[in-house]
């Protein structure tokens, strides 16, 4: 709980890489660039009373 | 648009939408979100869409809230893929179209769904988990 997650978007590169705060921890995915589609930023739940917070954006 | 270089500075340009959710997730704010249903996999996505194909990089920040039972994802998603599901998410359904990494009891992992396959990832910078 409290973790912070950054979720870095690379449109030219086409993929997504995920950092949390105050570890070495980096992951990278690539994304499958879908015309007929659109790319959102999104949280996943499964159990309830969960609670997630967007904190802000940096564009670069 | 955040004009400077540290992150967070800005609360603008993404908000949690209130249309494009899962009817078990509740929108707090525009920059928070809550679950208010439990076992089952329920998307909440943001606005407006990420540029594709080119333009410059985006980073964001999520804060994990509550988390009692150390299980939730963040990333990005393909909105109608996950809108024809209903907002929901299913491992063994194929074309979820979401990349994700998953929050789990400090553990995280990374969760790639799209086309014909649905893959988990750990890297070894995690720790050991037996669980997703």
């Amino acid at each position: 709980m409290n973790d912070t997650v950054t979720v870095e978007y690379d449109p030219i590169e086409s993929k997504v890489i995920f950092r949390r705060k105050g570890t070495e921890d980096t992951h990278t995915l690539e994304v499958e660039v879908k015309d007929n589609d659109e790319l959102h930023l999104c949280g996943l739940f499964y159990y309830n009373n969960d609670e997630l917070e967007y904190l802000g954006y940096e564009e670069e | 648009m955040a004009t400077g270089h540290n992150l967070f500075e800005s609360k603008k340009e993404f908000k949690f939408s209130s249309d494009l959710k899962h009817t078990g997730i509740s929108v707090v704010s525009d920059t928070q979100i809550k679950s208010t249903e439990g076992y089952s996999y329920r998307f909440a996505l943001m606005e407006p869409a990420l540029q594709v194909g080119g333009g410059k990089a985006v980073k964001v920040g999520f804060k994990v809230k509550e988390n009692q039972s150390n299980w939730l994802a963040v990333g990005v998603c393909y909105k109608n893929t996950v809108a024809n599901s209903d907002y929901n998410f299913n491992y063994s359904t194929l074309g979820h179209g979401a990349y994700l990494v998953s929050s789990n009891a400090g553990t995280y992992r990374l969760i790639k769904v799209h086309g014909l396959r649905s893959t988990q990832a750990k890297t070894t910078r995690c720790q050991p988990s037996t669980t997703t």
